[in-house]
């Protein structure tokens, strides 16, 4: 990854992470269900969450 | 017997070109690199005439020709001073030390040769009468 | 007999965080860092992690459901943009020595005293509710183990003995440990390398204890989270936790508070600390960036089963929800895991204590205090005598009145608040500082006076809005108050200011406050004025990037200072052992003998400026200097500025008679701009004549080839019949001159460039490994030519990375490999090459068996124009200029160039460039 291709990656991965992590994208998953035994908003939340941070590593981290 | 001239100059390039312009006018050349090696040489060649760089390793230009122009034995050489330097200041210096001309570098050949045998025709003139 | 157990594991716990502070010291001491890597630097950003998230999370989860939740997903967001957020923040930091987020502030605004102590103000008064919150936790859960078991079964009886609550032992017990901990040194530019380890490790100890309490709960008291999760479904009352609705926490909600812990993990008084000033090498910033919000989503993974589960156990006993993670292992009768529990919630506890004291005392000592005392001239800076322990005392004393002072807030407000609403608070009050603290950051036009009015009126909004409402509750203010409004008011409620109703009280005060905060400044801000220090500050801050550390504006200088009244003041802040190290360093690095030196140069003074900055905030240090120097500096814009401003001055008394108090000023003004019109003038005529030697020397250096090829060009001309290999040999010198010409032409406008300042630099990080590397294979072919052997040995075993340009340290390093290679006998010549880091400098050497050089040689290569060498055996190659350009690049990046030699031996040619951050 080029350098200064690196820091669009970041501001494109921070607008992403704002609208995956905001309304109205939450509310479609905004069900008391459970689904593999978690709630679905559960889910969503910490499979984001872990997404948003292993794409974060990846930009950081992964060489040309 | 060809006239001799010893080239006195550091930089090699200017060494070369002097020399072949001194040997295609006839004389007999010499060179040296630096001060001492000029001041051995004005004694073991006795050249009629000096073409002299200022701005020399060790020994200068100035020193030398101050030297030489206080040993009588040298009396009838003629030193034309050659130099970057053109200042008005080390121009009068040269000639209040006793230069018979001062060429600034860098010169056009055909003026260096008009002044070489100028002096050096003069100076015969002064043996023959 | 559990409560003295209890008491002995916790003051273990507490010795064993001294050792690691002590270790983490030792180590330092011996450069040989214990925190200089991204992994403790993620760590110790866990300090974020206080009880509010070790034991509040689960009371939120308990009653808001997802709603603790936006309190991480914040910072896991801002963490993506720290490479440029907070990479910038740490660059400003080291490159002015800032030592908190006032001085920061402060700085940024032309060091403005009032900035920085109104900053100091609001962030003490803002983080005493958090501190509080902390008190509350720690009491409580110390409250409850201690009646273990009673405080199962019954209400538990208070800890007090001596008739003194538990709250205040544990604020006399905090208090007591971060005074021994947090101020222990004077200095806060160096890094705390010893708190920043024991920080570090108390997020581990705060993350295995909640880990392990939440495997306990999900694990071993239930089956698994599929089971908790199956049996709250069915349970409708807690079924909707698992949603967002009108009883756990909305969408706006959800938003504003993601919205307000994005700007709280920038701007925390312990982040600021830990992020920004304890930052060891801005690359670590990239592994924090993604380690950081791991280390929230770990921690994180067990709050909602705990929460259930606590919800389902304790269904008909009493148990405050943001005590169920101690509470459940104690009602499971596990009594070593309740005790590991408690004392990870006293490591989350104590971490914020620990830094944020650390932070907030150094801003009442150096931005609030040293300005004050320094003003009503109770501290004398041109007088003897011993300041440093001064402002350690006021440091000690600051920490003891804020830990009472939150004590006090917690006895004022409601007990029985939850921890998160506390927190809150907090929160919302430093994310005052984020519009001039951004805009300082990344906008050249915002003033003091802007930032100054900004933060007072979000601050009197923010202090109306949250913290004076939550004195309702003992009576601080009478339910009228809130919900008519003062004197029946009704637009103005604290909750609901100006009729707005659709926000909670956090997001209500957050939208308000920040509201007329960001307007104030950016209105106030354009409509003022900048002085010209801050012009000059702002463009250091935003433009940060383009400086390095020591590239100042060299500034013109009216009166003088004397070297020894700046020592003499240093030596009072300092130390004379630090003193005297400082100004040798500086002495050597600009080759100038200080204890020979009468006058202090405008560098020298402000060379000691900075380094007071370390000590006292950069506000402070500039009130200490003017106490030597008296004189104002001007810089060269100001002068010409100050000449704009006079000619507008004539066309407005044409107009406005009126105005003659301000000419007054203005002609003042003007006579100051012509004294320093004729220092300037008086130093430009020594740069004239400089110029005129310049020249002379150049012009000689240029007849030279300029003969040779005159001379070849006329015989060749003249001589059409000549011998074809005399031909050739005579153009191949006219070639080989004009070469010569063109190259000494290139280095003399080089040089001209950079002598001028005028030489465009692109700062990056160079590694010199792979430079020297470079460097080498492309001098091989020369080498080889002439028989020369290369060899290179650089050490390995640390980071090469400087900040400088690469072209240019390229250029210094082929410079001095040719040179090298030159002098070099041929057939047998052998050219070293190694590179070493060594105390903070990375040295590069070059060595040749050459003949060596003279030691007159050795003082004259550096000049222009001057080679060394033995003359009697020709000139060597080359311009002359070659050495002094070099010179010239190292210098520019803070470094020195140097050669040593003995004759008959070969030369040895260093150089040395500074290593980024002080490592």
């Amino acid at each position: 990854m080029l350098p200064n291709r690196r820091g669009q990656w970041l501001i494109v991965l921070f607008v992403a992470g704002c609208l995956l992590f905001g309304f109205p994208l939450m509310a479609l998953f905004n069900q008391p269900q459970l689904a593999v035994g978690v709630p679905i908003t559960v889910l969503y939340l910490f499979s984001i969450w872990f997404v948003v941070i292993g794409l974060t590593w990846l930009i950081h981290e992964r060489r040309n | 017997m060809p006239a001799k001239v010893l080239i006195v100059d550091d930089e090699a390039n200017i060494v070369i070109s002097l020399e072949f312009l001194m040997e295609q006018a006839g004389y007999a050349v010499a060179i040296a690199r630096n001060g001492d090696e000029a001041i051995e040489k004005i004694e073991s060649f006795r050249p009629d005439l000096v073409l002299l760089d200022v701005m020399l390793p060790g020994v200068n230009g100035f020193d030398i020709l101050q030297r030489v122009r206080q040993q009588p034995e040298h009396r009838g050489m003629a030193i034309i001073m050659l130099t970057a330097k053109g200042r008005e200041v080390e121009v009068t210096k040269g000639l209040a030390l006793g230069a018979d001309a001062y060429i600034t570098k860098p010169f056009s050949t055909r003026d260096l040769l008009a002044e070489v045998r100028r002096h050096l025709n003069a100076n015969h003139e002064t043996f023959t009468d | 007999m559990f409560g003295g157990v209890m008491i002995a594991v916790a003051l273990l716990y507490l010795g064993v965080l001294f050792a690691i502070a002590y270790y983490g010291d030792w180590r330092a001491e011996r450069g040989r860092s214990l925190i200089n890597n991204p992994y403790v630097y993620a760590l110790s950003m866990g300090v974020y992690c206080t009880a509010w998230t070790y034991y509040g999370s689960v009371g939120r989860a308990a009653s808001s459901g997802l709603g603790f939740l936006p309190i991480y997903i914040g910072p896991t967001l801002i963490a993506i943009l720290w490479w440029f957020v907070l990479r910038k923040m740490v660059r400003i930091s080291r490159v002015n020595r800032i030592t908190t987020i006032a001085d920061f502030m402060a700085s940024r605004y032309g060091k403005s005293t009032s900035l920085g102590g109104l900053v100091t103000v609001i962030a003490v008064v803002g983080i005493i509710p958090y501190i509080s919150l902390q008190l509350n936790a720690v009491s409580a859960s110390f409250t409850l183990l201690w009646n273990y078991p009673q405080s199962m079964s019954a209400a538990a009886e208070p800890f007090a003995p001596g008739s003194l609550d538990t709250a205040l032992w544990v604020t006399f017990g905090m208090a007591a440990f971060a005074i021994l901990f947090g101020a222990r040194h004077l200095d806060v530019t160096e890094h705390h390398e010893g708190l920043v380890a024991a920080i570090a490790f108390e997020s581990i100890v705060k993350l295995a204890a909640f880990l392990a309490v939440g495997f306990f709960v999900t694990f071993a008291l239930f089956n698994g989270p599929a089971e908790i999760f199956g049996l709250a479904a069915a349970d409708p009352t807690l079924a909707q936790l698992f949603t967002f609705n009108a009883e756990t926490i909305n969408a706006s909600e959800w938003g504003w508070l993601t919205f307000l812990s994005m700007l709280a993990i920038l701007f925390l008084p312990r982040q600021f600390q830990m992020a920004v000033l304890e930052n060891m090498d801005e690359t670590h910033i990239r592994k924090a960036s993604w380690l950081f919000p791991l280390y929230l989503l770990v921690i994180n993974l067990f709050v909602l089963p705990i929460a259930l589960a606590g919800l389902m156990i304790f269904r008909d006993r009493p148990m405050d929800a943001d005590l169920f993670v101690l509470g459940l292992p104690m009602a499971a009768g596990s009594e070593t895991l309740a005790l590991f529990v408690f004392i990870g919630g006293l490591s989350a506890a104590t971490s914020m204590v620990i830094v944020d004291t650390v932070a907030l005392s150094t801003m009442v000592s150096n931005d609030l205090m040293t300005p004050l005392l320094l003003k009503l001239r109770i501290l004398r800076p041109s007088e003897r005598g011993d300041y440093g322990s001064v402002l350690l005392a006021i440091r000690r004393i600051a920490i003891a009145v804020i830990m009472m002072l939150g004590y006090f807030y917690y006895l004022l407000t409601d007990t029985s608040a939850s921890l998160v609403s506390i927190g809150l608070i907090s929160f919302a009050a430093v994310a005052q500082f984020a519009p001039s603290f951004l805009g300082g950051v990344y906008w050249k036009g915002g003033t003091r006076l802007g930032a100054l009015t900004g933060l007072i009126a979000g601050f009197l909004v923010w202090g109306y809005t949250l913290p004076l409402a939550a004195t309702h509750s003992i009576g601080g203010v009478p339910d009228d108050f809130l919900m008519n409004g003062p004197w029946g008011i009704g637009w103005l409620r604290p909750h609901n200011l100006f009729g707005l109703t659709d926000l909670d009280p956090v997001a209500h005060s957050l939208f308000w406050s920040l509201l007329v905060n960001a307007g104030a400044y950016v209105v106030v801000s354009l409509a003022s004025r900048p002085s010209v220090l801050e012009q000059g500050q702002a463009s250091r801050f935003v433009d940060v990037f383009d400086y390095s550390a020591d590239s100042d504006v060299v500034f013109l200088w009216r009166g003088t200072a004397t070297v020894e009244s700046l020592r003499s003041l240093l030596e009072r802040f300092l130390g004379a052992a630090r003193t005297e190290r400082e100004l040798n360093d500086y002495g050597h690095r600009h080759g100038i003998d200080l204890r020979k030196t009468l006058q202090a140069t405008p560098e020298l003074v402000q060379h000691a400026e900075r380094l007071l900055s370390g000590v006292m905030g950069a506000a402070s240090a500039r009130v200490a200097i003017a106490s030597v120097v008296q004189e104002e500096r001007l810089s060269m814009d100001e002068v010409l500025r100050l000449l704009d401003e006079t000619s507008q001055v004539r066309a407005y008394s044409r107009q406005l008679e009126q105005r003659t108090q301000q000419l007054e000023q203005k002609s003042r003004e003007l006579e100051a701009a012509t004294g320093e019109l004729r220092a300037a003038n008086e130093r430009l005529q020594e740069l004239d004549r400089l110029k005129d030697d310049f020249i002379s020397t150049v012009t000689h250096e240029l007849r030279t080839p300029l003969t040779s090829i005159r001379a070849f060009a006329e015989i060749l001309h003249d001589n059409p019949d000549l011998a074809a290999d005399r031909r050739i040999h005579f153009l191949g010198i006219v070639l080989k001159e004009s070469e010569r010409l063109t190259r000494l032409i290139n280095q003399v406008l080089d040089l001209a460039k950079l002598e001028a300042g005028a030489a465009e630099w692109n700062t990056i990080e160079v590694d010199m490994r792979a430079l020297i590397g470079e460097a080498v294979k492309a001098s091989s072919g020369m080498a080889d030519e002439k028989g020369v052997q290369l060899t290179v040995e650089v050490d390995d075993a640390q980071p090469m990375t400087v900040w400088a340009d690469r072209d240019r340290v390229m250029q210094v390093m082929l410079n001095l490999l040719s040179n090298a290679v030159k002098f070099s006998p041929a057939k047998r010549g052998e050219v070293h090459v190694s590179a070493e880091c060594n105390d903070g400098w990375l040295v590069v050497h070059v060595a040749d068996n050459g003949e060596g050089i003279s030691a007159e040689d050795q003082k004259i290569i550096f000049d222009k124009f001057r080679q060394g060498g033995d003359r009697r055996l020709g000139k060597p190659q080359g311009t002359g200029l070659g050495l002094p350009i070099s010179a010239q690049i190292v210098a520019h990046f803070g470094g020195r160039l140097w050669v040593e030699s003995e004759p008959g031996r070969g030369a040895t040619f260093s150089f040395m460039l500074p290593l980024p951050a002080d490592r």
